[in-house]
C-alpha cells in the first residue's frame, strides 16, 4: 500500500475531508513459516474523528514549511514560492494549495514521486465539479463539518485507487 | 550541475550555531530571521515524526550501512518551487540543514526506475536521486565538523561555531561539489 491517505484543509485551517487507507496485514494460516501476506483492501476510515490531532499535527507542519518557504523566496516580489512536498524515512507528503487557501495533502510512501498533478486533478475534475459546482453544499465548511457528499468521496476513492502507486 | 545554496547546524534544542550562505538563490533573511526558521525546522522535525501513518514501512532506500544518518522518523527532505532542503541528523542529535537548487543534482541524467509512470518532468522525479547525493555531502561536512569543530579545544558545545578552519574546509568541499 503506498498511498495512505488524503486530507483537504478549507482556507479557515479546519481539516474538510479526511480518507485513511489501511492495509491489513493477515498471517497467513498455512503451516508455512511466519509469511504475511499483505492484503490490500478498499478499508479505511472517512472522514474519521479521531483523527483530529493527525490532521492538526499535519496542518501546523504544512503551515510553519509554508512559512520557511516564502521566507527564503529569492524572487519574492514576482512569484510565490510554493511548498510541494515533504518527506521522512516513512511517508512523503505531497502538498497542493488553491488560489483560495484551499489545500489538498496526499501522504504517500516515500519512494513515490512527485504527485502534485493528482491534486490538481482531484480539485479540477471533483472538487470543483462536486463540490463548488454543488448549490446543497456550503461555501464555508462549519467547524467540524466535513464533506458527505457520497459522489466526491467515491470519485476520490476510485480515482486515488486507479493510479499505478497505489498497489504497489 | 550542483548548486548548494546554504548550510545551517542546529544544536540538539533546534538553535542556530551556524550558518553559511555558500551561492547566491536564497533571499537574504535578518540574524533573528534565522534563528526563527531554525527553530521553525525544529520543531516541525518533530511534529513530522509524530504524523507518521500507522502502516507506513520505513523505506529501504537508505539502507546503506555507511550512512551515519540517525536521522529515522523525523522531517528529512522539503521540495519547493525555488528550492530543496536535507537535513541530517547525527547520533548526538546535531542538525544539519542543507538547502540546495531545485534541478537534478547528478551531472548526467541517469536512468532511474520510476516506480510511478505518472511522473513526467525531470526535476519532479529527482528528489529520492537527490537524496541520496545530498547525503554523501552531509556525511562530509559531519566529518568536518568531527574534526575541525569538535577537536577544537576553544570550543564549547552547543554554541555558535567560530572556527576558522572549518570554514576554510568548508569551503573547500563545497566548492569541489560546484566544479562542472
Amino acid at each position: 500500500m503506498a498511498v495512505y491517505s488524503f486530507w483537504i484543509f478549507d482556507r479557515h485551517c479546519n481539516c474538510i475531508y479526511s480518507r485513511e487507507w489501511v492495509a491489513i496485514t493477515q498471517d497467513k494460516p498455512d503451516h508455512q513459516q511466519e509469511q504475511t501476506q499483505k492484503n490490500i483492501t478498499n478499508t479505511g476510515t472517512i472522514n474519521a474523528r479521531n483523527q483530529d490531532h493527525v490532521a492538526k499535527l499535519l496542518f501546523g507542519a504544512i503551515f510553519s514549511l509554508k512559512q520557511i518557504s516564502s521566507k527564503l523566496n529569492p524572487q519574492e516580489e514576482t512569484t510565490a514560492n510554493n511548498l510541494k512536498s515533504f518527506s521522512t524515512l516513512k511517508y512523503r507528503c505531497h502538498f497542493f494549495e488553491t488560489g483560495t487557501g484551499l489545500k489538498f495533502c496526499l501522504l504517500t510512501d516515500p519512494k513515490t514521486e512527485n504527485m502534485q498533478f493528482v491534486l490538481k486533478e482531484i480539485y479540477a475534475k471533483l472538487y470543483y465539479e462536486k463540490i463548488v459546482k454543488n448549490v446543497l453544499s456550503p461555501v464555508d465548511f462549519k467547524e467540524n463539518e466535513y464533506i458527505d457528499n457520497e459522489v466526491f468521496i467515491t470519485g476520490v476513492d476510485n480515482y486515488i485507487s486507479s493510479l499505478a502507486v497505489f498497489n504497489n | 550541475m550542483i548548486m548548494i545554496y546554504s548550510l545551517y547546524i542546529l544544536n540538539r534544542a533546534g538553535g542556530l550555531i551556524y550558518q553559511k550562505d555558500f551561492n547566491k538563490g536564497l533571499k537574504k533573511i535578518t540574524t533573528n530571521d534565522y534563528l526563527i526558521l531554525s527553530g521553525i525546522l525544529h520543531g516541525v522535525h518533530a511534529i513530522a515524526s509524530n504524523i507518521s501513518p500507522p502502516s507506513a514501512i520505513p523505506s529501504t532506500i537508505y539502507n546503506n550501512p555507511s550512512f551515519t544518518n540517525t536521522n529515522k522518523s523525523g522531517l528529512k527532505s522539503i521540495e519547493t518551487d525555488f528550492f530543496k532542503m536535507f537535513i541530517f541528523q547525527s547520533l548526538t542529535g546535531i542538525k544539519f540543514v542543507l538547502i540546495t537548487s531545485n534541478n537534478p543534482i547528478s551531472k548526467e541524467p541517469e536512468n532511474i526506475n520510476t516506480s510511478n509512470p505518472d511522473s513526467f518532468s525531470s526535476s519532479d522525479i529527482s528528489i529520492n536521486r537527490n537524496i541520496n547525493e545530498t547525503e554523501s555531502i552531509l556525511r562530509k561536512i559531519y566529518a568536518l565538523y568531527s574534526d575541525y569543530v569538535m577537536k577544537n579545544p576553544f570550543y564549547s558545545l552547543e554554541m555558535p561555531i567560530r572556527c576558522d578552519l572549518f570554514d576554510l574546509k568548508l569551503t573547500d568541499l563545497i566548492k569541489s561539489f560546484s566544479q562542472p
